[in-house]
């Protein structure tokens, strides 16, 4: 009976002994199993949990239809964060805007390799570059759109790339009950920058790049979601008209187009009150535009019909891209999302190519460039 | 008769408590009651799988909060988010709203969110914890699919003219607990008190791994370390009438105020507060551009409740009204650069629930047992946050009736059976039946073998219902039917107890309500097809008694299979058959307690499996699954007697060997910590 509580005594400590291996493994790195990546690749940035931190990226190698998870974790041993919103490439360098982290990740776009980061954000958007020591960077609720020199001190022997914010732009709108501006994508006319304002808004600022100042705004329909602008200098803003019972007010989503130059809206589109649009982008020639409106719409930017390419059958379409070389379209399903996406990649006709398994919430795309260009992709 | 009946339940409900600490001074004080196997077989909860947290773990716990004792003492699964923040239960692989909590009959479930905060339940406000598993709930009320975990207070002492105790406890991370108790009163009416305070820096370090920063000049790569950020400050009161105006009657008046504030921490990503500043190199970004981020929350609770107990020869009544008033508040603020501070969340929910109930009981002869009761609960709700705007104000009423008819069909099989319908605002919900056998098949031995049916609903909450965005109105009710049953053994020779018992259960959730983002940019609920729970939990008790004191081993295990049967969402949707996230397959708990003299050692083990973060069970990344929790903790007691003074000391050792684990994704816990316990007690 002795024996037996005292082997019933040492039990627990025997078991717990075990825990230190597993947080250790926890931070391992697998960077022997990382191959380099070759250019021309889709990263897919994959936000993860609100609050769970499980947010990751994946590479999926587009000439052999391979796809790597997690890759930024894998490589270093270091989780990304809460929340990656979106990605952009500038040379060889990626930057990761990690949202609910409040910073952004500068990674090596064909290593993996973590090599920086600009902290200090309230809550990041997007990036946008305005030339190599430039950038900007919206946020959510800082009202403010952040000014960064993504290089900061960039030490060519170490390979270190921390950047830094040098200064605000202020976007308060003083005159709003509801909490404005909360800013968004943003698309470049000559020197000016549109950002849209999605929560509980409907304006587009313009951001005069010289002098970092906010110079004008367009009024849109309600909660635009997403913008981008094609070949002939129009913006198209895509608004969902907020949600049924929502204090800002709910109407039909809308489609816009406006002229970049003249700042005023050309064309609107209404869709039924009870659906809800989002994800509008461009192909490579930027003469045709793409959206997620339960199934996948597009539209030639001179036409004013659009039409069903791909249906949306049991699907909720979460992400949408397209190839800037092969008009190949890349669609994001986050299924119940507490589990691994899938990627649906599609022909430039529109058949199916091939699907794979992400990561949690698959929510944007990023093409790696087959050149290096000193133009951002995002 | 009637004072034998009184006796008789006074000597049933501290049995327990007298075999296990005959040498705790705050029990009351009459003889010593051999426990045999009559007691094993139950007639009027007969099937009903209940276990009572044992008296020494509530005495270890009564600094702490109800998640601290449930999560060290019972299989439940708690997860909790640190330290002084939400703690939410997991009874048999359900979620947090399928636990029910009651304090003296009292629900203290929110009515919007529908579940219990633990950490915010003082172990010092009761004195006796039961759990009501699965089924076997239906006895209290619908809805805790899990189960429900009854609180309440030890029985009066109605001989007692005097008693006080006063608790000071001193914790690592500059925590200081205050706990005074007094009671006073005749044989006619008594008097208790109870009131707490509790504040911690809560400060721990910790080595950030999930943040790496690196040298601009040399590249080097460090980890920072940094402080946990979640301060909190607790106080509560509780006040206690008892009168007899009768030998047959008793009449309660209780009180309990609290208020809670709380600093949530960011998650161990954040990097909102952190500049790229490294001494080694010329970098020159300034302080002036980080967000200071703080969510804080502030908790207020009233709970007011009134009861009389009258006890004839061959019935009992017992009528009682309760208010339950509780007032949150959520606010997240930010501040960048020094500048103003702006607050992003100012949410607050109110929540008023008056609780009324009729119970009638009547014998019917010797064998059977006839108990009936009618409830009458009324919710108001508000719900707003100032900054988007948004909120409801809901008004809920249910009327719920119950009727049990319970008794021996031999002398070794009892059973018993519970009706109960209810209607919620003018609704009829579906009918709720219990039947529960229990038999004993050998003669003479001290082997019972039991068995219950039910089928149980959970109404959807008013935040499932109306929250704004995302509520959904449209939510089918849930409903589960629960099979359960297993032996029970019982077995004592000399000096040596022996008490064990299995349940295995079976459950099956028709429509179960789970919250996900959609691509709208918000969550909403929705409901799941079917989810089966299955497994089975099991209670191990030994203890061997020596002149000079006793060695108890308390063990608890549970196997707990959660699985998701609901339609798959397309083809690609991997969750069909896996276990829910964050519930544990395996979960135990063994409370080793050596006693000598005026020593007493006491050992408690907590054990967790994996769990998993996703609905597919993934094991992609490290951070789809949160590998097994496996926490020490002991602590050693000092008691010094003098006539009716007892002085007690304690020094317990959290996390003894240190263990940097986690229990949710992102949060940080304690290593190793410490505590310093003196407690004074005096009766007459």
């Amino acid at each position: 009976m002795k024996r037996f509580y005292i082997f019933l005594l040492l039990c627990p400590f025997i078991l717990a002994s075990c825990m230190k291996e597993m947080e250790e493994d926890w931070l391992k790195r697998y960077a022997e199993e990382l191959k380099p990546a070759p250019p021309g690749g889709l990263f897919i940035t994959n936000e993860g949990n609100f609050m769970y931190g499980n947010a990751s990226l994946s590479y999926y190698n587009i000439d052999s239809d391979t796809v790597t998870n997690d890759v930024f974790y894998k490589k270093n041993g270091l989780p990304l964060g809460d929340v990656l919103q979106s990605m952009v490439i500038r040379d060889t360098l990626a930057y990761l805007v990690v949202n609910n982290s409040g910073k952004i990740y500068v990674m090596n776009t064909n290593t993996f390799e973590y090599v920086g980061k600009i902290t200090g954000f309230t809550s990041p958007r997007y990036m946008h570059f305005i030339n190599e020591r430039k950038a900007y960077v919206t946020d959510l609720y800082a009202k403010r759109i952040w000014i960064v020199d993504p290089l900061g001190d960039y030490y060519h022997t170490s390979g270190v790339a921390n950047g830094c914010i040098t200064g605000y732009i202020d976007v308060e709108n003083k005159e709003s009950t509801f909490y404005q501006h909360p800013t968004e994508q943003m698309v470049q006319y000559e020197d000016f920058v549109f950002t849209n304002c999605w929560s509980f808004d409907n304006k587009l600022l313009v951001i005069d790049t010289k002098t970092d100042q906010l110079v004008d705004y367009i009024t849109t329909g309600k909660q635009p979601s997403g913008i981008t602008i094609d070949k002939y200098n129009k913006i198209w803003v895509i608004c969902d008209g907020g949600y049924p019972d929502s204090p800002y007010g709910t109407e039909p989503p809308k489609l816009h187009r406006i002229d970049a130059k003249t700042r005023k809206v050309e064309k609107s589109w209404e869709f039924d009150v009870d659906q809800w649009p989002s994800e509008i982008c461009t192909n490579g020639t930027r003469d045709t535009i793409y959206w997620v409106n339960q199934d996948i719409y597009f539209m030639a930017v001179t036409e004013e019909k659009p039409r069903i390419i791909i249906p949306g059958k049991n699907t909720i379409f979460y992400g949408l891209a397209v190839d800037p070389i092969t008009s190949e379209v890349y669609v994001a399903d986050a299924i119940d999302y507490i589990q691994s996406g899938i990627i649906y990649r599609y022909s430039s006709d529109f058949s199916p190519v091939d699907t794979f398994n992400v990561g949690i919430i698959p929510g944007a795309f990023c093409f790696k460039p087959k050149q290096l260009s000193s133009q951002n992709t995002d | 008769m009637i004072k034998k009946t009184i006796l008789a339940l006074g000597i049933l409900c501290v049995s327990p408590l007298l075999l296990k600490s005959q040498s705790l001074s705050d029990t009351i004080n009459i003889k010593e009651v051999e426990v045999t196997a009559n007691i094993l077989l139950k007639k009027e909860e007969a099937g009903v799988t209940k276990t009572t947290v044992d008296t020494i773990a509530m005495m270890e716990s009564q600094h702490l909060s109800l998640s601290e004792l449930i999560s060290t003492h019972t299989p439940i699964f708690i997860k909790h988010y640190g330290r002084g923040s939400l703690a939410t239960a997991s009874f048999r692989g359900t979620a947090p709203s399928h636990t029910q909590v009651q304090w003296n009959g009292i629900s203290l479930n929110s009515p919007m969110l529908g579940m219990v905060d633990f950490s915010l339940i003082p172990v010092w406000f009761f004195d006796d914890a039961q759990l009501y598993h699965g089924g076997g709930s239906l006895h209290l009320s619908s809805g805790a699919l899990g189960g429900t975990i009854a609180l309440k207070g030890k029985p009066m002492n109605w001989n007692q003219s005097f008693s006080a105790t006063a608790l000071a406890g001193l914790a690592s991370f500059h925590t200081y607990d205050y706990f005074t108790a007094l009671g006073f009163g005749s044989k006619k009416w008594q008097s208790k008190t109870k009131a707490f305070y509790s504040s911690s820096e809560n400060d721990f370090e910790y080595t950030n791994k999930l943040i790496r920063d690196l040298d601009s000049q040399t590249g080097e790569e460090t980890h920072p370390t940094e402080k946990n950020d979640a301060p909190y400050e607790n106080y509560g009161l509780l006040q206690e009438f008892y009168w007899r105006p009768a030998t047959d009657q008793i009449i309660a008046l209780r009180g309990w105020g609290q208020q809670t504030i709380r600093t949530i921490p960011l998650l161990l990503t954040d990097e909102s507060d952190r500049t790229n500043q490294y001494s080694s190199g010329g970098f020159y970004t300034t302080e002036k551009f980080v967000t200071k981020k703080k969510n804080e929350q502030i908790n207020k609770a009233l709970r007011l409740s009134a009861q009389w107990k009258k006890y004839g020869e061959l019935s009992q009544w017992c009528l009682q009204t309760g208010l339950n008033h509780e007032n949150n508040d959520y606010i997240a603020q930010h501040t960048v650069s020094g500048d103003t501070t702006e607050t992003t969340l100012n949410a607050n929910s109110l929540s008023s629930s008056w609780y009324n109930s009729l119970n009638w009981k009547l014998k019917l002869g010797k064998t059977t047992v006839l108990h009936s009761g009618l409830d009458y609960q009324h919710h108001n709700v508000h719900s707003n946050d100032t900054v988007s705007k948004t909120g409801y104000d809901k008004i809920q009423s249910l009327l719920s009736a119950h009727a049990k008819i319970a008794g021996q069909i031999t002398d070794a099989a009892t059973w018993s059976l519970l009706l109960r319908e209810e209607c919620i605002d003018g609704n009829w919900q579906p009918f709720l039946p219990y039947l529960g056998l229990e038999w004993q098949p050998l003669k003479n031995s001290n082997l019972v073998i039991k068995a219950s049916a039910a089928k149980n609903a959970h109404y959807p909450t008013l935040n499932d219902l109306y929250y704004l965005p995302g509520g959904n109105p449209d939510l089918k009710i849930e409903e589960s039917i629960t099979v359960d049953g297993g032996p029970a053994f019982s077995w004592k020779k000399n000096k040596l107890h022996f008490n064990c018992s299995i349940t295995g259960f079976y459950s099956d959730v028709k429509n179960w309500i789970i919250w996900l983002p959609t691509y709208k940019g918000y969550w909403e609920p929705i409901n799941i097809e079917k989810v089966v729970s299955k497994g089975f939990e099991s209670n191990l008790l030994a203890q061997l008694k020596y002149p000079e004191g006793s060695i108890t081993l308390n063990l608890s295990y549970a196997m707990t299979h959660a699985l998701n049967y609901g339609n798959p969402i397309n083809w690609a949707d991997d969750s069909y058959g896996k276990q829910l996230p964050y519930i544990p397959v395996h979960s135990g708990t063994t409370g080793t307690t050596i006693c000598y003299k005026n020593w007493e050692l006491n050992h408690t083990f907590t054990g967790y499996s994996t769990r998993y973060t996703t609905s597919s069970n993934e094991k992609e990344t490290k951070r789809d699954w949160i590998y097994p929790h496996l926490i020490n903790d002991i602590s050693l007691l000092y008691r010094l007697k003098l006539n009716t003074h007892l002085v007690e000391f304690r020094f317990k050792v959290y996390n003894l060997l240190d263990e940097n684990y986690r229990n949710v994704l992102q949060r940080p816990m304690p290593g190793r910590n410490y505590c310093l316990i003196v407690k004074y007690n005096f009766h007459k």
